[in-house]
């Protein structure tokens, strides 16, 4: 963990040193790819990486930066890793093709996002993940905000005050209460809460909830959408799989580690469910009513960010098992709808779904891998989406909650009906595309997508050692 | 070693006469740079004993207490006088080449020799063990203040010099009485003695009376909410180096003798819980701390928006003490350093820049990301100290704080502080936003940043992260002064 | 009733520094203020039949001399302010013209 961390740390020093010259978007490319090897020799030689804590830093008295790793973390860190690399071929070539300036500072940001993102995997303790929480906002500001123009200012801005208003209101007490009522924040498994006051686990339940604003709970959902100025590959990775995943991935491990399944037995994690089903819900109608590509890809995953949420609120094996998988899952999905709006806009120009009439007879492979986006993202049987929902299912069945399958049913055809007018319009509706195509389905651009739309529908037919891996070592209640 | 004390104060002291003479301002700084680095050392060297072995104590003259005049350098006083005297020093190296353009040259040398005097004044109210002591101090440092203030040529510096001075010296004079009244009920002036006899003296009205003169004289001082319009205007209109240095330390003063007083020294008839003040305090401050922070947010002036961040700053201090717990006083203590060293590093910043402006409007901070990358990178990571966000030492303060408060009884009270800091994080933002995303038409010449003061902004900047991670040099100390204070043992 | 006296004079200066728009008379109200203080000392040092306190053969008791001696550094500070103080107003005269609180345009 330590050399794959202090590598990262060291590749910022050196990208800063580069910053001005053309190929540091090479360098980029270069740089997460040797994370995803390391992330990959972790996987490998998993039994001697997992389990080991190392303390870096004694901050106050018995608080310490440290960082540890069990397999929850080793799933996340293998897709956030390798998704990353993918994303950098495309990135180097969609700054290019967009005329974006200053590539080396978009590169720094985007390296020091990741290294956050993978110091919140590796983190031991709430105190850990809290710091790099608040620097993987602060290093996504510039990105967001790296069109310079009134608008990405302003909506940086929001971004901003979103993010950090509600970590230093919400989440920072949360963590202090816990620390003086437990006398720990070491991720622990069966939890650090020995007592089950009832006010006390859902106060802290509802700043939990809203402290980490990343996992896109409403009411605090609105940083999301504001984000999707920035340049796609930033909607794409780190508003997609880097930053909201952590923000779900912070929350599950709190949920199991921090307060402990037994615990929220007992209290019922009602509070969790109540918020994450009013979010898949108002998100999905929200989407709904959103013309432009990106927006309506938001409000989506604010709804699937819920979907996992409520699978481990649900506290059934089969609900977490669910959950696991779809962070996974809606990582490729998601990633792949992003990747290929901003190659639409890219090569076409256009933004909006209205618009998209007839697009599969200029950008056919695109939209392919969009139609399989889609297809993920709805949970339609011969793609990886449907094994999740099925999960979930199970999950909500085997608990008894079953007015929970309303919901779920009611927001599958909502998401159905978002996404499909995106598959409709461009294969079944009129060619009426005026613009110019300026690059017929540039290859650099659709590459990396066409890899990871390739590894999700291998995944669906290869899932059983995965499944079984994961119930192995996680499911372990 | 027990010479120590008496040295820090009376080595700068036999320094000034001398400088007086010598008009050369080149001499004249080197050799109060010279006194300073010496005083630096003096004060590393007894903290470290005191830390070790227990308080120093110095009586002059020989003659014991109480009657004659001692010095005790207790671990509140070494804390309080390590920075201090480092802040000082930090500004008068950075303050070179700033002087020449703020102030007349013929008075520069006297601006030093009263900025040691200044300093002097400072350390003998840490020092000292007297109380009519601090008061004499107390003097020394204010009169110094109002002139170093009124040395600038600023449209409004002599007017915010004189509302000052008038101020100052009402508050002084309240103290004055006050200790007045507690030496005629004692009949001792040494502050252990009268912590001791003060308990026995039979109550009377009129102590009553000294503890309310003494509350409005040390809020005066320290820019309690709602005595803090001073401070305002001082930190405006004083050269920007005197305000650089007066942020960090003048505010600090203030606070130290609120805890000697109201802490050490009345102890025995614990007038914040019996009378109720301490919560009297807290909730002003609750609302000085929610209103400053508004005026924060409305500000066009930078040197304003600033000032009223440290009167919020320092509430949250204030609210930390008044709590009356120990954990409460080792949160104001913590945070007493590291706001200190945040404010004086923007300040610092913004006085290398704006050499010749008076007004530093935000519009004048457009685009100077590019032009100062270093110098703004720093501000950067400070202005995320003065929010409160990991890594930095505020962060450190932050959490100390919301733990005190959530301990306390007045737990339900913390959202305000919450609240705050987020506003803090719109004010500071608002700044950060001009430097890096404006653009300035304007080609002013890019100031020659000299060495020197790089170094002194980059050494408060690392001491800020420094102090975010490792924590011993703040934290540590701040809960041995608490535990001492409020007699808790073991942890 | 000599102490009532005394904190009327207090009281005096205390107002006449907050009211006065004139500066000068700011500062002799500064002044006054300062003054009460120093003669409240002075009373507390009196002792019930004592005598100023010179030590001489046949008298036992004397009169505090310590609070005199604390005056002594109490009109130093004292006069040191009020110079300084006279040293900005003069200042201030030649800066904007007129030594009125009120009428001193910042401009």
């Amino acid at each position: 963990m330590i050399p794959h961390l202090s590598f990262l740390l060291f590749s910022i020093f050196l990208l800063y040193l580069i910053r001005n010259k053309s190929f540091s978007g090479l360098i980029h490319i270069l740089i997460s790819f040797i994370s995803f090897l390391f992330s990959i020799h972790i996987l490998i030689n998993k039994n001697i990486f997992l389990y080991k804590e190392v303390n870096v830093i004694e901050v106050l008295e018995n608080i310490v930066i440290s960082f540890n790793l069990d397999y929850l973390g080793l799933v996340f860190l293998v897709v956030s890793n390798g998704l990353w690399f993918m994303t950098s071929i495309y990135t180097n070539r969609y700054l290019k093709l967009n005329d974006y300036p200053r590539h080396g500072k978009f590169f720094i940001f985007f390296l020091i996002s990741m290294m956050s993102t993978n110091a919140i995997i590796y983190s031991a303790n709430l105190f850990t993940t809290f710091i790099f929480y608040e620097i993987l906002t602060i290093a996504t500001y510039p990105l967001v905000t790296f069109k310079s123009d009134e608008k990405s200012i302003l909506s940086g801005k929001k971004y901003l005050y979103y993010l950090l208003g509600t970590s230093i209101i919400f989440l920072l007490p949360a963590i202090i209460i816990t620390y003086n009522v437990t006398g720990t924040l070491t991720y622990t498994e069966n939890g650090i809460f020995s007592t089950h006051d009832y006010n006390l686990i859902n106060l802290l339940i509802i700043l939990f909830l809203f402290g980490v604003a990343k996992s896109a709970v409403m009411p605090f959902h609105k940083w999301l959408p504001t984000a999707m100025v920035a340049p796609t590959p930033v909607s794409a990775l780190l508003h997609a799989v880097a930053v909201v995943k952590s923000g779900v991935y912070i929350l599950v491990k709190i949920m199991i580690y921090i307060f402990g399944l037994n615990v929220l037995k007992k209290t019922g994690a009602d509070l969790f469910i109540l918020f994450a089903s009013l979010t898949i819900i108002l998100s999905s109608i929200i989407a709904l009513k959103q013309d432009s590509i990106k927006l309506r890809l938001a409000y989506s995953t604010i709804g699937q960010l819920s979907y996992i949420i409520l699978g481990v609120a649900i506290l059934a094996p089969y609900s977490i098992l669910a959950s696991i998988l779809h962070i996974i899952f809606h990582a490729l999905g998601k990633i792949t709808l992003f990747l290929v709006s901003g190659s639409i806009a890219t090569q076409t120009g256009i933004k909006n779904v209205t618009k998209m009439d007839g697009l599969s007879s200029r950008l056919p492979y695109t939209c392919l891998l969009m139609s399989l986006g889609a297809f993920i993202m709805v949970g339609l049987p011969p793609t990886i989406g449907f094994i999740s929902k099925w999960y979930l299912v199970i999950g909500i069945i085997e608990s008894n909650q079953l007015y929970l399958l309303i919901l779920i049913i009611a927001s599958t055809i909502l998401n159905a009906s978002y996404y499909f007018p995106l598959i409709y319009r461009s294969y079944f509706m009129p060619n009426s595309i005026n613009s110019e195509i300026k690059n017929e389905e540039d290859v650099q651009l659709i590459a990396p997508v066409i890899i990871i739309g390739l590894i999700s529908i291998i995944l669906f037919f290869n899932l059983d050692s995965i499944i079984m891996f994961l119930e192995e070592n996680i499911i372990l209640k | 070693m027990n010479q120590i004390p008496i040295l820090i104060i009376t080595l700068p002291l036999l320094l000034t006469p001398i400088l007086l003479l010598i008009r050369k301002i080149n001499i004249v700084y080197a050799l109060t740079l010279i006194v300073s680095f010496i005083n630096i050392s003096l004060i590393l060297a007894l903290g470290a004993e005191v830390y070790n072995n227990g308080s120093i104590i110095y009586e002059l003259g020989g003659w014991p207490a109480p009657i004659g005049i001692r010095l005790n350098a207790d671990l509140l006083s070494c804390y309080f006088l390590t920075f201090i005297n480092v802040i000082s020093f930090l500004c008068l190296v950075s303050s070179k080449d700033i002087i020449k353009h703020q102030i007349h040259e013929d008075n520069i040398y006297l601006f030093y020799i009263a900025w040691l005097l200044c300093n002097i004044g400072f350390s003998g109210i840490v020092l000292t063990d007297d109380i009519f002591n601090l008061f004499v101090f107390l003097e020394i440092s204010s009169l110094s203040s109002y002139f170093l203030i009124s040395q600038a040529n600023y449209k409004g510096t002599l007017l915010a010099a004189m509302q000052y001075l008038f101020i100052g010296s009402i508050g002084a004079v309240f103290i004055l009485l006050a200790i007045g009244i507690l030496y005629a009920h004692t009949g001792t002036l040494n502050m252990h003695d009268l912590a001791m006899k003060i308990g026995q003296a039979k109550f009377s009205e009129s102590i009553v009376f000294a503890l309310g003169l003494l509350l409005a004289g040390v809020g005066i001082k320290s820019a309690l909410f709602p005595l803090h319009g001073w401070l305002i205007k001082t930190y405006a209109y004083a050269p920007s180096i005197v305000t650089t240095y007066f942020a960090g330390t003048s505010t600090k003063i203030g606070v130290y003798i609120l805890l000697r007083v109201f802490l050490d020294i009345l102890n025995s008839i614990n007038p914040l819980e019996y009378y109720g003040l301490a919560q009297f305090i807290l909730f002003i401050s609750l609302l000085g701390v929610f209103l400053s922070t508004l005026y924060a947010v409305k500000q066009k002036e930078v040197k304003k928006m600033l000032a009223y961040s440290s009167v919020a700053q320092l509430g949250y201090i204030i609210i930390a003490i008044m709590l009356l717990i120990p954990d409460g006083l080792t949160a104001s203590l913590i945070h007493v350093v590291n706001h200190s060293i945040i404010k004086t590093g923007l300040f610092l910043i913004i006085a290398v820049i704006f050499i010749n402006n008076q007004n530093v409007i935000i519009e004048d901070l457009s685009g100077l990301g590019k032009k100062y990358p270093i110098l703004m990178s720093c501000f950067f990571i400070l202005g995320l100290g003065l929010i409160g966000l990991p890594i930095t030492s505020g962060f450190i303060s932050k959490w100390y704080i919301i733990t005190a408060m959530l301990k306390s009884e007045y737990w339900y009270f913390t959202f305000i502080v919450l609240l705050t800091s987020f506003m803090t994080l719109s004010y500071v933002w608002v700044l950060i936003e001009k430097i890096y995303f404006a653009t300035n038409d304007n080609d002013d010449a890019i100031n020659n940043i000299s060495i020197y003061q790089m170094f002194c902004i980059i050494t408060l900047t690392v001491m800020t992260i420094y102090l975010g991670l490792e924590t011993s040099l703040t934290s540590g100390i701040a809960e041995n002064i608490s535990n001492d204070f409020y007699g808790v043992t073991g942890k | 009733m000599l102490y009532v006296l005394n904190m009327t004079l207090f009281l005096i200066g205390l107002f006449i520094i907050v009211r006065e728009s004139n500066l000068i008379k700011k500062v002799i109200g500064l002044n006054i203020f300062q003054s009460s203080v120093f003669i409240f000392y002075i009373l507390i040092s009196k002792v019930e039949g004592g005598v100023p306190p010179i030590i001489s053969a046949d008298q036992s008791i004397y009169s505090n001399p310590l609070p005199h001696v604390l005056i002594l550094t109490a009109i130093v500070v004292s006069i040191a302010t009020t110079s300084l103080a006279l040293a900005l107003i003069i200042r201030i005269k030649d800066k904007y013209g007129t030594i009125e609180e009120d009428d001193i345009d910042l401009g």
